[in-house]
């Protein structure tokens, strides 16, 4: 099979893909029996939803970052996001305002700085459209002057503590933490990535800067559709229905096994 | 039941700490950084001319060179002792290995070496510093194989730098060991690692080096000797992108 026929059909198939999560997404907000009264707490089940889903489209459609280094950023904030919608749906109610709340604040936080630097500067904040629309954003919810700003993190727990509650721990052990080294560029992720051992021993094993090349591994594909998976799965585990579910990344999983067979089948008879 | 995370370590506010470094003063010594630089003379010196003969030599320098130490008590097998060794000791080491004629199989081993690292403390062996300061290519080459084998802790050859440094304190008699320790048969260690006895020797002698190492150099970052040698190396062959 030809490289340009292989690109060609994997093409279709992340499109695909795409198109599935979009219509998983259409089939989870069109079941919801939305209550008006706690509209908060769909807004935020949706929106961490949708977040997840637009994060991993964009993931698929990009192979360049399906690398060590930049792979593991994005698996982690996927990862940090489930977690979130994992304690969230415990008790959607008041969580979900905890989140909303904390967000407002911490955008009236940022135009509060924003001012300060402005005025430290010699310049108008009236005169500045982002502080307008920020405060019209944060307006439109709540006024800034009734908004709390909540310096701890949004849900008074640690990552860890909110993944224990949630009953996630191993997710939270053996992916958000892992893949938290590179988030924030560790030592343990830039040693083994950046860095590589000098061969004259002369430099007493000296680690010398490297930048790696863009080698992409399909797993991380694979773990970034997991993970969006995850989100489908706690949310009918949470509030099932009697609909079968067709996942997404189920589909994604088969293609790409049809297509690795089509690949070595063509190639075997080559 | 699956066992508690590192439930051996004890909690220090948000820190979990080994065991081994809580127990009284642990000494964070690296064999690499420290202890190679130190004893690599042994080394060379085993590697020119044989297991027997170079036992010999290096134990002879080590206890000629005990006999004139100064007020302290220091372990002459470290290369890193002669640093703050006052000129008339060393004055006095040098016509002591003169008489008893082992300058000239000492200059033959380590002449090499010495070029390379003028500001290695055992140069007072040449006073008159005839040395030609060029480096030898074919030295250089040989002399990075025995480095690259004494990075590994575990090779047969730092086992018997090791085992050297030890042997010289049991000839000082500065060593006593209990009765049943794997010690008591220290001269089998020259089969390692083929023997099990051997290897229990072993482990015992690099467990124990860093015991030898004159902490006081350490502590107070007293030695420039371990500096001057890793910064020597990438001056001979820098690094670069």
């Amino acid at each position: 099979m030809k490289n340009k026929e292989i690109e060609l059909n994997f093409s279709k198939i992340i499109e695909q893909y795409s198109d599935n999560l979009k219509n998983e997404l259409k089939e989870l907000w069109n079941g919801f029996k939305i209550d008006l009264s706690i509209k908060e707490q769909f807004e935020v089940i949706g929106g961490i939803i949708a977040r997840q889903i637009t994060i991993t489209t964009h993931f698929a459609s990009n192979s360049n970052i399906w690398t060590g280094d930049l792979a593991p950023i994005i698996l982690r904030s996927l990862a940090d996001n489930y977690i979130n919608l994992a304690w969230i749906l415990e008790s959607p109610k008041d969580r979900a305002q905890k989140f909303i709340l904390h967000g407002l604040g911490q955008e009236k936080l940022m135009v509060e700085h924003r001012k300060n630097q402005m005025i430290s500067d010699g310049l108008n904040p009236d005169e500045d459209e982002l502080i307008k629309f920020s405060e019209q954003w944060i307006n439109s919810q709540r006024y800034t002057f009734l908004t709390d700003v909540n310096l701890g993190s949004w849900s008074g727990l640690s990552t860890r503590e909110m993944a224990q509650q949630a009953n996630c721990m191993d997710f939270c052990n053996f992916v958000y933490q892992p893949f938290s080294t590179a988030a924030h560029n560790m030592w343990n992720h830039v040693a083994k990535y950046n860095l590589r051992t000098s061969d004259n021993v002369l430099h007493k094993l000296l680690k010398v800067p490297v930048i790696s090349e863009i080698t992409s591994h399909l797993d991380y594909l694979d773990l970034a559709a997991k993970y969006t998976d995850k989100c489908f799965w706690i949310y009918y585990k949470k509030f099932p229905n009697d609909k079968e579910r067709k996942s997404s990344y189920n589909i994604l999983k088969e293609q790409l096994k049809e297509l690795e067979k089509e690949i070595n089948n063509k190639n075997g008879s080559a | 039941m699956s066992k508690k995370i590192l439930e051996d370590h004890k909690k220090e506010g948000k820190r979990l700490r080994p065991p081994l470094t809580t127990i009284g003063n642990f000494v964070d010594l690296s064999w690499v950084d420290y202890i190679i630089p130190d004893v690599i003379w042994i080394t060379l010196l085993r590697d020119k001319f044989g297991d027997k003969l170079g036992t010999e030599l290096v134990n002879e320098f080590i206890v000629i060179s005990t006999k004139h130490e100064s007020a302290k008590f220091r372990n002459y097998a470290l290369i890193s002792s002669f640093e703050t060794l006052p000129s008339q000791n060393k004055t006095e080491i040098f016509n002591d290995l003169k008489k008893k004629g082992i300058v000239s199989p000492m200059l033959s081993g380590l002449s090499d070496f010495l070029d390379m690292y003028p500001k290695c403390p055992l140069n007072f062996i040449r006073p008159n510093d005839y040395s030609t300061k060029v480096i030898d290519v074919k030295f250089l080459l040989r002399y990075k194989e025995i480095l690259w084998d004494l990075i590994d802790k575990r090779s047969k050859k730092s086992t018997f730098t090791i085992a050297n440094v030890v042997y010289s304190m049991f000839v000082l008699d500065r060593l006593k060991i209990v009765k049943d320790s794997p010690m008591t048969q220290f001269p089998k260690i020259q089969e390692y690692p083929d023997t099990e006895i051997s290897r229990m020797i072993a482990s015992s002698l690099r467990a124990s080096i860093n015991a030898f190492y004159n902490v006081e150099m350490f502590d107070k970052d007293n030695s420039t000797w371990a500096k001057e040698f890793w910064n020597r190396g990438i001056e001979i062959e820098a690094c670069k992108l």
